[in-house]
């Protein structure tokens, strides 16, 4: 793991946890790991946040009951109120060569997530950004956040500033990330980020396709919206 | 029509002088990163403007050339239905003039319009679009005389990111929208993509816009509006989605767009492809067959669950 580098090296609770998402392991088994390191996320946040405000978590659909369930909470005892908005991505390169996209196919708000004061995004992985972009996108145009925490167990290394160049500055100066480990390598054939969280996640999560996973609705939606 | 070929209609009708002058013009290399980074993105602006031309007209005769043999050759619109060409030149820098430099943009617009009107081209503009403000207003106001007739100077700011520049409310925002059956950052980023892709792809060959549109389509863009009569759900179907409290739909050309607002005022969204009015049938049909009360209900069937 010479191109990772671990921003925590004093938390083994943390850096084991990150490598046993590339360890072999079941779905459950993965799904537990990333609800776990969303827990260690909240817990690396708190200090940051202010317990009088309250944060809309944004999260994708793959990662709501799982990642985004962890941070959340992790989050509920130490502010306000904490609102969920979930969104379902078709992340894609349509042209060969091109740029790849996200667009929103489905999108939850929780009542009041988008009057929220502050903006917590969560992803398992962000690599090129292109989904965090999409969705952070479509949250500025509903809501003014004052600060925007960016969070994820692991990043490319270049992830900070492609996201930012995708955003006006009044917009990126309110970015504040927080993760557990960068990775400078890609690999060759699928552009992930190695050795990331272990390759594709959709299949770590136990979903086959993406399709399947646009047509997955996550506990934590259903229970607000049924 | 070939550099060769170009070269010597220009020795016939313009003389050698300035045969030679646009053989060293094009060969003189061409732009940097900036420079066609710059080009593409005026790219996706214009053709997005000619694709609704064409999804309007299917016998809008319109054809676009970029790095064409011509004096005036960053990108040219020709409408052969109007008589009309339209040659651009493109500046991402803030250090130009009209006369100034090796090939003087003034001399080159002169001889590109002298040539169209030696091909027949009864309207031929030339246009200088710049990416810096000020040069724009400096530059509109000076134009020189001798081609004052048949040229413009636009302005087309530059971007890096196409988010971003959507964010910002760039011009290239209104004409995507324009084409896009919903007007929202992500899928008008998504379309930008496409047209890109393709035209970085297909560049140098210069094609109908027709035959642009065709190979867009052949990418399956899921949010390119078709401008034809949006389809129409069945009746029964209708009524039985407009009983289920908290739910409401809108068939947007190809994309059946729905809402819903729990009674906790939870909402929920999303968007449905109808490729042909058979899916539209088929999400009919299974409304109709299970009648569905609640949202919980429709949710169950599956028809809003895929892609």
């Amino acid at each position: 793991m010479k191109s990772r580098t671990l921003k925590y090296e004093d938390r083994a609770d943390i850096n084991a946890s990150l490598s046993r998402l590339v360890m072999p392991v079941t779905p459950s088994e993965y799904q537990h790991e990333m609800l776990t390191l969303g827990q260690y996320l909240a817990e690396k946040l708190s200090n940051r946040l202010k317990d009088e405000e309250t944060y809309c978590v944004a999260s994708t659909a793959e990662d709501a009951d799982f990642l985004a369930k962890g941070v959340i909470d992790g989050l509920l005892a130490s502010v306000a109120d904490v609102k969920l908005a979930c969104f379902w991505n078709h992340h894609t390169t349509p042209v060969k060569g091109g740029e790849s996209t996200a667009p929103i196919v489905r999108k939850f708000f929780e009542k009041g997530a988008t009057d929220c004061q502050n903006l917590i995004i969560v992803k398992s992985v962000i690599s090129g950004a292109c989904v965090v972009k999409t969705n952070l996108t479509d949250l500025i145009q509903k809501m003014n956040p004052n600060r925007i925490f960016v969070v994820s167990p692991v990043m490319h290394v270049d992830a900070k500033m492609k996201l930012s160049r995708e955003f006006p500055p009044e917009i990126s100066n309110k970015f504040d990330f927080e993760y557990f480990a960068t990775d400078a390598e890609r690999d060759a054939l699928t552009n992930e980020v190695k050795p990331g969280i272990g390759g594709d996640v959709y299949k770590l999560l136990g979903f086959s396709s993406q399709e399947h996973k646009n047509s997955f609705l996550p506990e934590l939606v259903k229970s607000k919206i049924f | 029509m070939s550099v060769t070929d170009e070269i010597n209609r220009v020795r016939v009708e313009l003389g050698d002088t300035a045969a030679t002058y646009l053989r060293n013009k094009l060969t003189g290399g061409k732009s940097n990163e900036n420079g066609s980074r710059y080009e593409s993105n005026f790219a996706v602006f214009k053709l997005s403007q000619c694709i609704k031309e064409l999804q309007l007209n299917q016998n809008r005769d319109i054809e676009l050339f970029s790095q064409a043999p011509s004096f005036v050759d960053d990108f040219v619109v020709k409408d052969n239905d109007l008589s009309r060409k339209q040659s651009f030149q493109l500046k991402n820098s803030p250090n130009i003039s009209w006369k100034g430099g090796r090939n003087p943009i003034a001399l080159d617009f002169q001889y590109c319009h002298r040539m169209d009107k030696e091909e027949g081209v009864e309207d031929s503009e030339t246009i200088l679009t710049v990416s810096d403000h000020d040069l724009h207003a400096r530059l509109s106001s000076t134009i020189p005389d001798e081609i004052a007739h048949h040229t413009s100077c636009e302005h087309f700011e530059d971007y890096i990111s196409s988010n971003k520049a959507l964010i910002d409310n760039h011009a290239i925002k209104d004409a995507l929208s324009q084409i896009c059956c919903i007007n929202e950052i992500d899928k008008l980023c998504h379309m930008h993509s496409i047209i890109k892709g393709i035209w970085e792809d297909h560049k140098n060959e210069g094609c109908s816009v027709k035959d642009f549109v065709q190979k867009v389509i052949e990418v399956k863009p899921e949010y390119l509006r078709s401008f034809a009569p949006p389809f129409v759900l069945e009746s029964r179907a209708a009524v039985i989605l407009n009983n289920i409290v908290g739910f409401s739909y809108r068939i947007l050309d190809k994309v059946l767009n729905y809402a819903y607002s729990s009674d906790s005022g939870n909402t929920i969204n999303g968007t449905l492809h109808l490729d042909n009015d058979s899916k539209l049938e088929e999400f009919a049909q299974k409304v109709i067959q299970n009648n569905p009360s609640s949202f919980e209900e429709l949710w169950s069937l599956g028809v809003l669950g895929d892609l």
